[in-house]
């Protein structure tokens, strides 16, 4: 009987192993085979859960029954089996999920590598708790069993989800230092903006995926979309920059937001690099060209140099980064034109300030509208908010614009609460509130401004004793209206 | 065409035009696809010359007095006409202003001295007549500006002239520059809008021409946009009966793909204004009864503006409505108060003329004031040329007429960018000519920058200084050759900037 029972276990695993490893021996699979095998396949995310549950449930028979005699498991065979069992089909699934050649790359060869092992020791198990019944030796194998298993399963929840580890709190923090990685903080928006909508886990226009380096190896039915090292190869960077816009093959498509000329640059540096997974910003060398758009990458922004004396050189150069640090400004601005035409203009050509209003839009202006600014935050100079619908949508966006000079929100739902982020802001010189509900409960925050030079406070809820404690703080302030006047 | 800068659009239409010009019409197809693109006419979309200063003032009221108002009965005090009263002017004064048609005939020239009263106002001690209490009550925000002079000696050439920098017709107005210069702000409003008013002046006063706020020959689009004083602001926007709205969007987007395929088939810049026009009419269609409805507005601002704001047409309904305008980002509102050429009966009609304007301009920059707008906001007060000191027609104790007076005169600025409570520059004991500050002569002549005295170049060189502009840099070409507002003269007057 047992002779019986090891027998077709390994002709079991024997047949598996042949079915999953059918592509690499047979050579390429048939078109119509690889619909099925995804098909089949994509139950092994479904399947693995059993003898991942089975595994760990044999873990903790074990560990209570070693605490406390009583509860020691005497017949285990049937969840052994079970789980040798479902282990051996989800192995065998994954396999065929292999077989369809989406999946590659090096994480999905070490979840191979794992789950075979583990399915490897799920048949061990049964053998050595029925067959041998050695309770040491099937203790230390069930341990590593866990261990097989703890290791392969993070490696499949990775190719699915995503190191969970990063979504962890205190991962946050220290990703937001100034050194990011160049595929996943700077290639991958760029590629989820512009290409995941289309070429994703969701979607695979062409059979084409590009949310991986992996995906994007294997590429379409042409080959791959990026070679390492060589722009000139890489498809995914030709049909962005040598294709005619209406060409059929260009992308992204006409009609879908372009990939900017910066991103376009951004893509073929990092192809350039070979197209690494861990490489890091500030371990790596900037080409001059990249320097300006890289500097929005790594958080500091510098915005007007100091005034000195320069000579004509000096003067040429800085003109000439000036031009390219608009242009990079200019795209921003362009795709915040298409919501809002004609709202931004720059004060002048010196330097990249800019002046925004609402004036054409006032009620349809809201706060999600001013999240949409963000990305020109810091470099606004003048706010125009004037008879829009903006108020808590200050506290997120106030702090980000921390350069502004010229505040307008007169004829706004605001209230006290939704002033209280001006406090941080520094340069703030001029500041109109006419026409809100701004009362004498603001008159400290307004007193913390001590660069404000002009102050609009006609038709709002400050009382004359208000306007005179806020002008003691504030002598240099001039106040223009409030209930001092008619 | 994505951003807003109308001079980069305008020399990329400029360049394809030239383009095919000089290419066979079969090229036209292939045009403004692919292979014109911006990198091939990205030199030519050179440097913006504009804006080299930050600018101090984002928009324009000009509150244009037209018929030339007299400066000796409402801000240049001369005491010294009132004392030489009746004494003919050749007797004291050399005659190099030439004189009309109309004073030709005159055997005599009376100095005829105001009948008014004037009186310091202010923190700033500004002389203002006893015709304007309310533009006296405001003395402290007003620079007023005594040394303008100009060449032209009749209305329609000086209007002009004061619009579009030559006292011939066919070039664009100012507005019309720095809509094409600065682009608009708002894009369900002009960029330029006029409103012509009348008061109490004579019902057959001095004409107004369409030209003045016209784009001469920029591209139609930058044009002014008249607001008719009765009836519907806007001619023709409105739909007729029975039409829904939604189908006039339907019709002018079917329109507009006719138009640009044209527009693509041959590169025309006009139909890419008249594009840009439907667009711009149909959004109007709601934006302009928002604009022209005040009933949104509280009543003790209508009383600040007087009792005319409710009449259509009046100078205080103009008033409010250039406030409003302000306020919706619309750069250069021009306001045209008929009225003020008083060749006879002058001490009984010019107190009409200023009830018609006094409360109203007075409140305008109180109201922008309290608003916060008036630090962005660049208000000018003038008419096109002052009048003489003598009297045309019989001189009595009550009564004088004043014929036109090119020579000097008075306008006052206010707002972004000027200097506050300050009289600029002064004219000689009689009211004739520009003196320098130790009353030496000034005899100042537009070929030549003279310091202490402002010609209509120099104003208009100054607006644009304001408003960002290097007005020796914002030109286009017409007819073989760069054409600017200032045309080859004008010198910013730094004197009056604050």
């Amino acid at each position: 009987m047992h002779k019986l029972k090891i027998i077709s276990l390994v002709v079991l695993i024997a047949l598996s192993i042949l079915i999953g490893f059918s592509a690499k021996l047979l050579g390429l699979l048939p078109e119509q085979l690889v619909e099925w095998y995804h098909f089949i396949g994509s139950f092994h995310p479904l399947l693995l859960h059993l003898p991942i549950g089975c595994t760990l449930l044999l873990l903790t028979w074990e560990i209570i029954g070693f605490v406390y005699k009583p509860y020691q498991s005497k017949s285990l065979e049937i969840p052994l089996i079970f789980n040798a069992l479902t282990s051996l089909m989800a192995m065998f699934l994954g396999l065929v999920l292999y077989q369809t050649g989406d999946w590659q790359g090096d994480l999905i060869e070490s979840h191979l590598i794992g789950g075979c092992v583990f399915t490897i020791m799920a048949i061990w198990l049964p053998y050595i708790y029925i067959c041998i019944s050695n309770k040491l030796i099937y203790r230390i194998s069930l341990f590593i069993s866990v261990i097989t298993l703890t290791l392969a399963a993070h490696k499949g929840g990775e190719i699915t989800h995503g190191d969970p580890l990063d979504k962890a709190p205190w991962k946050k923090q220290a990703k937001e230092t100034t050194n990011p990685n160049i595929y996943s903080d700077i290639v991958v928006p760029i590629l989820e903006s512009k290409c995941y909508s289309c070429h994703a886990a969701e979607k695979q226009k062409n059979g084409l995926r590009l949310d991986s380096i992996a995906m994007m190896l294997k590429g379409d039915d042409l080959g791959a979309v990026i070679v390492p090292y060589k722009t000139d190869e890489s498809r995914l960077t030709l049909t962005i920059e040598h294709l005619p816009i209406d060409d059929d093959y260009h992308m992204p498509p006409e009609n879908k937001p372009q990939v900017t000329p910066s991103e376009l640059e951004l893509l073929k540096w990092w192809i350039n690099l070979g197209a690494p997974e861990e490489q890091y910003l500030n371990d790596t060398e900037i080409p001059s060209e990249l320097q300006i758009i890289l500097e929005s990458y790594m958080g500091s922004e510098a915005l007007e140099k100091e005034p000195q004396v320069k000579n004509l050189t000096q003067l040429r150069q800085e003109k000439e980064e000036l031009q390219k640090r608009k242009q990079v400004l200019d795209e921003k601005i362009n795709i915040i034109f298409e919501k809002y035409p004609k709202s931004v203009e720059y004060i002048d050509i010196n330097n990249l300030n800019l002046y925004f209003t609402a004036a054409s839009f006032k009620s349809k202006f809201t706060d999600n509208s001013l999240n949409e600014l963000v990305p020109i935050a810091n470099y606004i100079k003048e706010l125009d908010l004037n008879g829009s619908k903006v108020s808590e949508g200050l506290s997120n966006f106030i702090p980000k614009a921390k350069n502004v000079e010229i505040v307008q929100l007169a004829n706004t739902p605001i209230n006290n609460e939704n002033l209280k982020p001006l406090a941080e802001i520094n340069s703030l010189r001029i500041l109109n509130i006419h026409s809100t509900q701004i009362t004498d409960e603001s008159i400290e925050l307004l007193t913390q401004l001590s660069n404000l030079e002009k102050l609009y406070l006609w038709n709002t809820k400050i009382s004359a004793q208000g306007i005179k404690k806020i002008q003691e703080k504030l002598p240099k302030c001039l106040i223009i209206g409030g209930s001092k006047e008619a | 065409m994505m951003n807003n800068n109308p001079l980069e659009e305008e020399l990329l239409m400029y360049s394809r035009r030239h383009f095919f010009g000089k290419m066979a019409k079969g090229v036209g197809a292939m045009a403004l696809g692919g292979m014109v693109t911006k990198d091939l006419f990205a030199k030519e979309v050179a440097e913006r010359k504009l804006k080299q200063v930050a600018p101090t003032a984002k928009n324009v009221i000009y509150l244009f007095q037209s018929g030339g108002p007299s400066q000796h009965d409402l801000f240049d005090h001369k005491p010294k006409l009132q004392e030489l009263n009746g004494e003919d002017l050749r007797d004291h004064i050399q005659m190099t202003q030439r004189i009309t048609g109309m004073s030709v005939g005159q055997s005599k020239f009376p100095f005829a001295g105001t009948v008014f009263d004037f009186k310091k106002h202010g923190e700033s001690q500004a002389e203002i007549s006893e015709l304007l209490p309310h533009i006296a009550g405001i003395a402290d925000e007003i620079c007023i500006v005594k040394n303008m002079y100009t060449e032209a000696i009749n209305h329609d050439p000086a209007i002009t002239f004061f619009q579009t920098g030559s006292e011939i017709p066919g070039r664009p107005s100012m507005g019309s520059w720095m809509s094409y210069g600065l682009g608009s702000l708002n894009e369900n409003l002009p960029t330029f809008v006029s409103m012509v008013s009348r008061g109490s002046g004579r019902p057959n006063c001095q004409p107004l021409y369409d030209r003045l706020w016209g784009s001469g020959f920029l591209p139609t689009q930058y044009s002014g946009v008249k607001f008719m004083p009765t009836g519907d602001p806007v001619l023709y926007l409105k739909n007729p009966e029975g039409l829904r709205p939604s189908l006039r969007k339907k019709m002018l987007d079917q329109v507009n793909l006719m138009n640009e395929a044209k527009l693509k088939e041959f590169g025309d810049p006009e139909i890419f204004t008249r594009i840009k026009q439907y667009e711009l009419a149909y959004k109007m269609q709601t934006s302009v009864p928002e604009l022209s409805d005040l009933s949104d507005e509280p009543q003790h601002i209508l009383d600040m503006y007087g009792p005319d704001v409710h009449r259509r047409g009046s100078y205080a309904f103009n008033c409010i409505m250039a406030r409003r305008l302000v306020e919706r980002g619309v750069r250069f509102t021009q306001l045209y108060h008929m009225g003020w050429d008083q060749h006879a009966t002058l001490p009984k009609d010019i107190v009409g003329q200023c009830k018609d304007i006094d409360q109203p301009s007075a409140a305008l920059i109180k109201d922008l004031k309290q608003r916060g707008l008036l630090d962005d906001t660049l208000v000018i007060w003038g008419g096109e040329f002052g009048r003489t000191a003598y009297s045309q027609g019989a001189l009595t104790k009550t009564n004088y007429g004043r014929d036109h007076h090119p020579k000097c005169f008075t306008k006052w600025l206010a707002g972004g960018g000027i200097k506050p409570g300050m009289t600029y520059g002064q004219t000689d004991d009689f009211g004739y000519g520009i003196v320098d500050a130790d009353g030496n002569p000034v005899n100042p002549d537009k070929h030549h920058y003279t310091p202490d005295a402002v010609h209509v170049h120099d104003l208009q060189a100054t607006i644009m200084h304001i408003m960002g502009i290097d007005h020796t840099q914002l030109t286009y070409q017409h007819q073989g050759r760069d054409f600017r507002l200032t045309d080859v003269h004008g010198k910013v007057v730094k004197g009056i900037l604050s």
